[in-house]
């Protein structure tokens, strides 16, 4: 479950991605004598980088979201998920809302110090979105 | 003789409509070496399908086109194309983009270095090594574009209205730049554009090709000395017979 939430942006992603990339890319590699094998490696898959990375965050941040749920269900005895019904069982609603704060921060600091950098590095590299 | 054509056409198959579009009709055409070609012609005449098939990117439906006696079965480097809008890729800084189609070929990396150098001060782009596509104007981006494509060393250079992205004033001086650079290094140019001023400027012969499909209606071959002044007396007159010309093809007022 986890799994697949996660996987299924990332695929449809990069899948958009290197369908999106201007034929032209492709058509001057070509001209330039490239194999297929160098044209998805050395083109492709370059001009796909922004949608693959975006996939990914999405991609996280669902299996972040499923993991946590699954926690609460299944209780697997750790996490904090299982925490937050923990502390629900036990009427400790502050610890609820700690854990809850600290899904929190875990996902935001991996969207703006892991994703978010990456993704402006790249858009800087290509020029993209700086108007 | 670098290029012939011979009786080709091409047509596209367009499955909604469910008959075919002729984009190209019997088209015979031979480029000697080191000429300077010119192909002008109304828009959706088939010139950039011609460009297409002699680069390898799509076959005639009928006829051959050979380079140096060979036919022609998909693209090549000996056949460099300068494409109309920006092809460099954007992850990638100039000289990258410029040793990128050797590397493709094998050439060792300081053999590579060497090239793209001489290369980028040919287009009087050196300092710009290290900048990525998108902080160059529109204008120095075809300049590396042609670099790129020169660095191949390609027995003929076919260019689909390169500059026909520009304003006049640039395009005037890549134009100018184009042909020093033609008579510096002896090459062979297949050029497209609509310009009628941009072709007499350039071309040592200027192919005229009809409305769709295209018949080339005209090969005019120039021979007045570089470089042309577009106000002189036979540059009037053969803009004047261009005109004539393009107006027989397509009399103004009939659907395009
Ligand atoms: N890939 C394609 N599939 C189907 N039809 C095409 C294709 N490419 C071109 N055509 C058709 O062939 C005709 C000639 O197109 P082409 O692009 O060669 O014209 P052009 O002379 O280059 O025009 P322009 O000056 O506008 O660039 C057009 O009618 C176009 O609709
Ligand atoms: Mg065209």
């Amino acid at each position: 479950m986890i799994f697949i939430m996660g996987l299924t942006p990332i695929i449809i992603n990069t899948a958009g991605g290197i369908r999106s990339i201007p034929p032209i890319y492709i058509k001057s590699a070509r001209m330039m004598g490239a194999t297929r094998f160098l044209i998805f490696f050395r083109v492709m898959l370059p001009a796909a980088t922004l949608a693959i990375v975006t996939g990914l965050r999405i991609g996280l941040a669902n299996s972040w979201r499923v993991l946590i749920a699954a926690e609460m269900i299944v209780g697997a005895g750790v996490g904090l998920g299982y925490a937050i019904i923990q502390s629900r069982w036990s009427l400790d609603f502050e610890a609820a809302f700690v854990c809850v704060v600290i899904i929190c921060v875990i996902g935001l600091v991996v969207e703006k110090l892991g994703f978010e950098v990456v993704e402006k590095r790249i858009m800087a590299q290509m020029g993209l979105g700086q108007d | 003789m670098v290029l012939e054509c011979r009786n080709v056409s091409k047509v596209y198959v367009n499955r909604k409509l469910g008959h075919g579009v002729v984009a190209l009709n019997d088209i015979n055409l031979t480029i000697a070496k080191n000429e300077f070609v010119c192909i002008i012609g109304p828009s959706g005449c088939g010139k950039s399908s011609l460009l297409h098939m002699i680069a390898g990117f799509e076959r005639p439906t009928r006829g051959s086109i050979r380079l140096h006696n060979e036919e022609i079965s998909g693209p090549s480097p000996e056949r460099g194309v300068v494409f109309q809008e920006s092809s460099l890729l954007p992850w990638k800084s100039v000289r990258e983009n410029i040793e990128f189609g050797l590397a493709i070929q094998g050439c060792p990396r300081s053999e590579r270095q060497d090239i793209a150098g001489r290369y980028l001060n040919i287009v009087g782009l050196q300092g710009f090594d290290h900048a990525r596509p998108h902080e160059l104007s529109g204008g120095m981006k075809q300049k590396v574009a042609i670099a790129r494509t020169l660095a191949l060393d390609p027995a003929i250079l076919l260019m689909d209205e390169p500059f026909g992205a520009l304003d006049e004033q640039t395009r005037k001086r890549l134009d100018f730049e184009l042909l020093e650079l033609w008579q510096q290094r002896q090459k062979t140019i297949l050029f497209v554009t609509h310009s009628i001023e941009e072709a007499i400027l350039l071309a040592d012969r200027i192919i005229l090709l009809t409305v769709r499909p295209g018949r080339i209606q005209l090969d005019l071959e120039l021979s007045l000395p570089r470089p042309r002044n577009l106000f002189s007396k036979e540059v009037v007159e053969i803009r004047q017979q261009l005109l004539a010309e393009l107006m027989l093809c397509c009399p103004p007022g009939q659907p395009v």
